[in-house]
């Protein structure tokens, strides 16, 4: 029937408990005339009285446990201001900053106070400083460890650099390791030296 | 002195002696340091609001989640709650609001899956009176039906049905809630309930 369409509203009313007793009449006149709002009518009723009587879930038994060790995190946390100072955050990267371009500055003085200054080689525990000689460094020489000097009574070289730089130093003394050898007999040789 | 959430004797003492405090007094203490309050908040809602969400959103682990989130909002902004409205209408409005973000979340993300309600993780109360196992695995069956259901309507209507039919708030109650006029929610309810008939009519008359 068309009219039961806008009579539809008031039946939803009418479940809800909405209507006053005159028009509850109505509605029951109705569905007992209509078999179409009749049947909406007991759908409607059944499908809530299901929704009603859905079973309920329960949360799991550690949720209060988590939800309170959730909050007394936040607790600690805003207690130790670090939530609510989030300005902390550029002092702290500044602070670190100023302190790396400090360290970069004293590095780069001390570098060049050592370049002015020239210095014997970092000689490793096995020499004496006394052993090894300190001639200058060929200029634009490129074969590094060719101008490491070793001890002259006991390799048979001669003509050896004197290095002017720190680095330079720390470089050749790596090397210096990395082409010696120590013989079966307990001499130091370096590699492709002939004794 | 403040007291630490669910740890004071003294207050859980002074706390039994009130009988059944409303959620208003309840917030009101816990917005002067009384975390106890807190844990009977907890307590009261924390089944109630799991189930409107879990109805909502279709899966109880996601459930869980946004209903500890819920508690955590009510804690940090508890100082933003005024008097004036039901301390259950802004609790179910928190809710509702995760509820809501999840769904947008999921959509977004395409991950939404109506296969994928969880049903496997369900914790059925059952009452032990005239059990049957033929009826048991039926209600089951019927009420998984209901639930797919349910989450087959769109947000909109799912959201007034639970609140209406699940939850039976007031259409007062649920148009702060959800913040639509109160023409609009029973609009949206009665809509609900005929596309729910329709699609569960099938199963009514097996009943």
């Amino acid at each position: 029937m068309p009219e039961c369409k806008s009579f539809q509203e008031t039946i939803f009313d009418y479940i809800d408990g909405l209507l006053p007793t005159g028009a509850r009449k109505d509605v029951v006149k109705h569905l007992e005339e209509c078999p179409d709002c009749s049947e909406i009518y007991e759908n409607v009723m059944q499908v809530r009285w299901q929704l009603r009587n859905l079973n309920s879930i329960k949360v799991s038994p550690d949720f209060e446990t988590v939800l309170r060790t959730r909050i007394s995190m936040e607790r600690s946390l805003s207690r130790r201001g670090f939530l609510n100072r989030p300005i902390k955050i550029p002092v702290y990267a500044a602070t670190g900053a100023l302190a790396f371009l400090a360290a970069f500055f004293i590095l780069n003085l001390s570098d060049k106070k050592l370049s002015n200054n020239s210095t014997p080689l970092n000689v490793p525990p096995t020499f004496s400083s006394s052993q090894f000689s300190t001639n200058q460094a060929k200029p634009g020489s490129q074969n590094t460890w060719q101008q490491i000097n070793y001890p002259m009574d006991r390799l048979n070289m001669s003509g050896g650099t004197s290095i002017n730089s720190s680095r330079l130093e720390r470089q050749t003394s790596a090397l210096a390791d990395s082409v010696r050898k120590i013989v079966p007999e307990g001499r130091i040789q370096p590699v492709g030296v002939e004794f | 002195m403040v007291e630490e959430f669910g740890s004071s004797s003294q207050s859980k003492q002074s706390g039994a002696r009130d009988k059944r405090p409303s959620d208003e007094d309840l917030i009101e203490r816990f917005q002067k340091g009384d975390l106890y309050a807190f844990d009977l908040i907890v307590k009261r809602y924390k089944d109630q609001l799991l189930n409107f969400v879990y109805r909502f959103v279709g899966s109880q682990e996601e459930a869980e989640d946004i209903v500890q989130e819920t508690f955590l909002r009510v804690y940090r902004k508890r100082k933003a709650y005024k008097r004036i409205a039901k301390f259950s209408t802004w609790i179910y409005t928190i809710a509702g609001n995760l509820s809501r973000t999840e769904l947008r979340r999921r959509k977004r993300r395409k991950l939404f899956s109506v296969t994928d309600m969880g049903y496997e993780d369900r914790d059925y109360e059952i009452s032990d009176d005239e059990y049957n196992p033929e009826n048991h695995v039926e209600g089951v069956i019927q009420e998984e039906i209901i639930h797919k259901e349910i989450n087959n309507l769109s947000p909109k209507f799912r959201e007034v049905i639970i609140l209406r039919d699940v939850q039976e708030l007031s259409y007062e109650e649920i148009s702060k809630i959800i913040r639509v006029p109160i023409g609009t929610v029973k609009s949206r309810v009665n809509r609900g309930r005929l596309k729910l008939q329709g699609r569960l009519k099938y199963l009514m008359k097996k009943m």
